[in-house]
């Protein structure tokens, strides 16, 4: 006797939209595709099992509070990581340094800088959106942001001046 | 090309690869913490316990369905009739004084579904997807006996897995095979 709650085809419908932006911020949080995956399962798992209970409209921004919040958990439990080992192979040196430099630059920021970038330049949030999201101040997002850049943008840099082949 | 956008583009070519969450694993896990969310309702529970129905006289039917009811039909029912127009809330408490002879009568039964931590309307009971039988047990205290259906496509239902919730590390959760199905005691 097959029986579904009838909100289940909502969250399906979610499920299916919000897929991969949630693997690619879990990624861009965690620097670990296995992390990234175990995070986005908790996060829809979390999302199932408190469906009913969202209210109209929130969706979009309670599933990115919880998403962030299971990144964080998973962040502090792992500790860091530098994904160097994860990266494909590919057949173009630059590019392959450039990658390894972003990796590298977000591997040093704090979880909730790298949930800023992948909220505001992944999912194209506004500020004020990002702090909504992130229980932050706008003006803390602005500032987080602002360094996050400045230390991605150094990490470049660095890659450009001292090449590897 | 700027800075944001050689980091979008980072973080896209790298996560452009098969896999990430599995919908029908997620909803199965969903469904599962929802029931673990049922058993513990109330706060002052001293043990939860699901009994699923797998056929056996439990069985909740589509809202097509007419049910017989014993103490609408002036049968003589031994237990109370807290639902009119469904014998299923009988069924329930003969089901939990078969196993547990020693309870005072339910101080309440009534009708669920996926959607609700509590009661849904009586008149609703035909969309039940399960039912709960609340029992006073002393000191405040209140037993929840969780009657479901059974998830389409899931397991048996079970304790959670790696469950040390119990004293001493021990497991909190434990199954028991009844005629017709499981209990599940979560204390």
């Amino acid at each position: 006797m097959a029986r579904t709650p009838r909100w289940e085809p909502a969250y399906c419908e979610f499920f299916a939209a919000r897929r991969r932006s949630y693997l690619r911020t879990a990624y861009a949080m965690l620097g670990s595709w296995t992390a990234a995956e175990d995070a986005a399962q908790q996060t829809f798992t979390a999302l199932y099992a408190r469906w009913p209970r969202i209210a109209a409209g929130q969706v979009e921004a309670y599933g990115r509070r919880v998403l962030v919040n299971t990144c964080i958990a998973v962040y502090r439990h792992r500790g860091r990581e530098v994904p160097r080992a994860e990266l494909p192979e590919v057949g173009v040196w630059e590019e392959h340094d450039q990658r390894l430099a972003v990796l590298s630059a977000l591997a040093d920021l704090s979880a909730r800088d790298r949930a800023v970038l992948a909220l505001r330049f992944l999912e194209d949030l506004s500020v004020a959106e990002v702090a909504a999201a992130l229980g932050l101040p706008e003006g803390t997002v602005k500032s987080r942001t602002s360094r996050a850049l400045a230390r991605l943008q150094q990490e470049l840099d660095t890659t450009r001046k001292e090449p590897t082949s | 090309m700027s800075l944001t956008q050689q980091y979008r583009d980072t973080i896209e070519s790298l996560t452009d690869r098969p896999g990430g969450p599995d919908l029908e694993a997620t909803i199965a896990a969903g469904r599962r913490r929802r029931r673990g969310r049922r058993l513990v309702l109330g706060g002052g529970l001293a043990v939860a316990a699901v009994v699923t129905t797998v056929g056996a006289g439990y069985v909740l039917r589509s809202p097509a369905t007419t049910a017989v009811d014993p103490g609408a039909a002036g049968a003589g029912p031994a237990y109370r009739d807290f639902v009119p127009g469904t014998a299923i809330d009988e069924q329930l408490q003969a089901t939990v004084a078969g196993h547990l002879p020693t309870l005072t009568p339910a101080a309440e039964v009534y009708p669920s579904d996926w959607n609700t931590d509590g009661p849904i309307a009586d008149a609703r009971f035909a969309d039940a997807t399960d039912w709960q039988a609340v029992y006073d047990v002393g000191s405040g205290q209140r037993l929840t006996v969780l009657m479901a259906l059974r998830v389409p496509g899931a397991d048996a239902p079970g304790c959670p897995a790696g469950d040390t919730g119990g004293r001493a590390g021990q497991p909190a959760c434990t199954t028991v095979d009844v005629p017709g199905g499981v209990v599940v005691a979560d204390s």
